[in-house]
């Protein structure tokens, strides 16, 4: 397919664009402004008296100037419904953001020239249904159809680009440091051994010890954060076998100052450092949503991701079947099942969940005693199953009558399962 | 085996029109439960080129429009034809299908004024009375009937104008039968109607085969069951949509008041 497949990681400091390139079958992260840096700061500036909008370190600059007014922290401005005035009009965070999106995704459009979008997947630190609610209306109206967008957290993002590393370097378990402005994150990447399908799994973890980047900028300080990062890789690493360590986040954009933590982790480990891990992820995801067979055929238990099989047992051609709703190691966002049954001498559903690695499924039922009551086989009823988190499942019933021979009472049972 | 049956098709754009019933199906399933239900209705040319079209095209299934086409040309027989849909479709059971093969051949066993009875009636259970009414009219007019099935054919004819209001041709259908059959049955049928609509005769002879005792006893339980009546039925349903706030009343009644209408004008035929 002709188009570009990105890969667009949104953090409320930073934003980092990757650009599949199918030839070489990698992602490269894309740089910015004059010094073509990957680091695009998220926020936009609205140049005074013009209505001219700037985003990231051109933001920055105008507003240092008092050339305008700055708005930064979009993600978390759009997940509180925010707005911000300026010269006196009031603008919603989304509109802003669809402002920022616009720019951002001119970016790689500019650089090749292509204007068409073939895939493209965003990732974020955490999954927020309000920010992917608008992530994917304003994609739409970029003119970016749903079925081009997936939308991934960072656990997802690290899964997909280690998995899409050369095999050796997951081998065993994968750590990633992500030090960023507000926190230190550990990823922890392993294989689960003798399942079939294989069974893989990231772990994520916000860790305590996170600083602030600015003791960074003293020796003193310096050395304070090599400890802390060392006591921390001790404490996760110490016991495990680690094949590869990946450093990321703008406190690793120098890998000076680490000496102590660094020759912890280098021991018998390879080592990576480097910016963009997560757009990559997201970029490999996207170029695997246009194939019509998946190059990860593993089951994916992460943050974001469903860890068990949603299954109903169902009549077909004569014979009972499994009818998988929703499989495990799906993400949550994406998973939305529409079937339709008639009724045959029950009046409930039974769904059948099964963790993974189990197989004693556990039945979750929705009674359909609110439908009005006609004769056996004559009742067709949508079932809806959709998703609002990674354990919540929600499930409507709609009553579609059967045809003009018995009409629709109009009628829908919801009911929502923690599973 | 019970449970829920999953429907792979989507809904047509096409819909079937069953004439007889004057409704459109819009699926394999409601296709199957037409012909299983209303398999009297069926007319002889049922399987035709718009039915072809609906299974083939609508419903997506080529393979069966062309195994039914290729089917009933070799074998003309229309209760086959249904059998193969019905297996081919799998909407119902083994069991099910079994039990209406018996059906079927049921009908192909019975005579040609039986099976028209059997219409009639169906159409009496369906609430299609007009339809009933000629179905025994056109039999009623053929000679050489047998007297005991004329008789039924008379009181099931009855019941129809029953239904249909026209009182004096109850009573009189009733009579005709009850001269044949002379059931109390009738007797209590026509009792009921002579106390139900004034100006309405009992013929001597059938209220001197009951007794008075019997008699009375048939008035007070038509009384209680009156009484039950104001609680029951359309009486209810009248009363559920009185209950009903002012707005949505008006709305209600205008509901209440089509689906009679609806209703009549498919009973009337």
């Amino acid at each position: 397919m002709s188009g570009l497949i990105l890969g667009i990681d949104i953090c409320d400091d930073y934003t980092q664009i990757s650009l599949f390139d199918a030839e070489a079958c990698d992602a490269q992260a894309v740089g910015f402004g004059e010094e073509e840096k990957v680091l695009i700061p998220t926020m936009v500036c609205k140049k005074k008296g013009e209505s001219t909008w700037l985003i990231g370190e051109e933001a920055y600059r105008a507003a240092l100037f008092g050339e305008g007014s700055m708005v930064d922290r979009l993600v978390k401005l759009v997940s509180k419904e925010g707005t911000a005035t300026i010269e006196g009009v009031m603008y919603t965070a989304k509109e802003m953001f669809r402002t920022y999106l616009e720019q951002v995704l001119a970016i790689p459009r500019q650089k090749t020239g292509v204007q068409k979008i073939a895939s493209i997947a965003y990732t974020l630190r955490q999954a927020d249904a309000k920010v992917m609610d608008v992530l994917v209306e304003l994609s739409d109206q970029l003119g970016i159809p749903r079925e081009r967008v997936h939308i991934l957290n960072h656990t997802e993002a690290v899964l997909f680009f280690v998995l899409s590393q050369k095999p050796e370097i997951w081998a065993n378990q994968v750590s990633v440091f992500d030090l960023v402005d507000h926190g230190l994150h550990y990823y922890e990447f392993g294989m689960v051994r003798g399942r079939r399908p294989q069974v893989v799994e990231v772990v994520h973890e916000e860790l305590q010890e996170g600083f602030s980047l600015e003791i960074l900028e003293t020796p003193s300080g310096e050395r304070l954060a090599d400890r802390i990062l060392s006591t921390c890789a001790n404490r996760l690493m110490g016991k495990k076998v680690v094949s590869s360590v990946f450093l990321t986040g703008k406190g690793f954009e120098n890998l000076e100052w680490p000496e102590e933590f660094l020759r912890f982790v280098c021991t018998k480990r390879r080592v990576f450092g480097g910016q963009g891990l997560f757009s990559k992820g997201a970029a490999f995801v996207a170029f695997d949503s246009l194939q019509a067979v998946s190059s990860y055929p593993y089951i994916c238990i992460c943050e974001g991701r469903i860890r068990s099989q949603v299954s109903l047992d169902v009549q077909y051609e004569g014979r009972m079947r499994q009818l998988i709703v929703a499989s495990a190691g799906s993400n949550w966002y994406e998973t939305k099942a529409a079937v339709t049954f008639v009724l045959d001498g029950t009046d409930r559903v039974d769904f059948m969940v099964t963790p993974v690695g189990s197989s004693m499924p556990t039945r979750y039922s929705v009674e359909l005693d609110e439908f009005p009551k006609r004769p056996n086989k004559t009742t067709k009823i949508e079932v809806i199953v959709s998703f609002t988190g990674e354990r919540a499942m929600t499930v409507r019933v709609f009553d579609k009558g059967f045809g003009e021979l018995f009409p629709s009472s109009g009628k829908m049972i919801r009911k929502d399962f923690y599973i | 085996m019970g449970g829920l049956i999953y429907c792979r098709e989507p809904e047509v754009t096409e819909p079937y029109f069953a004439g007889e019933l004057g409704v459109y199906l819009y699926s394999a399933e409601e296709l199957c439960y037409y012909i299983v239900n209303y398999v009297l209705l069926l007319p002889q040319d049922f399987f035709n080129e718009k039915l072809y079209r609906f299974i083939g095209v609508e419903l997506r299934r080529p393979e069966l429009a062309g195994k039914l086409r290729k089917w009933l040309s070799q074998t003309p027989d229309m209760y086959q034809g249904i059998l193969v849909l019905l297996q081919d479709i799998h909407f119902y059971s083994e069991s099910e299908l079994l039990q209406f093969k018996q059906k079927l051949d049921e009908l192909r066993g019975a005579g040609p004024q039986e099976l028209l009875k059997k219409k009639g009636d169906f159409f009496l259970d369906v609430r299609q009375y007009g339809n009933a009414l000629q179905a025994y009219d056109h039999l009623l007019g053929e000679r050489g009937l047998d007297a005991a099935f004329a008789a039924r054919l008379w009181h099931n004819r009855g019941v129809a104008c029953v239904q249909m209001m026209q009182m004096q041709e109850a009573m009189d259908c009733f009579y005709r039968s009850w001269q044949t059959l002379k059931l109390e049955s009738i007797a209590r049928e026509m009792f009921t109607l002579y106390c139900m609509e004034p100006g309405l005769s009992m013929p001597e002879e059938v209220a001197g085969s009951v007794s008075g005792e019997l008699q009375y006893r048939w008035k007070e339980e038509l009384d209680a069951f009156e009484k039950n009546a104001a609680y029951m039925g359309k009486a209810q349903e009248i009363a559920e949509v009185f209950d009903r706030d002012v707005i949505r009343r008006r709305e209600a009644v205008r509901e209440l008041l089509y689906k009679w209408k609806q209703e009549y004008r498919e009973m009337a035929g």
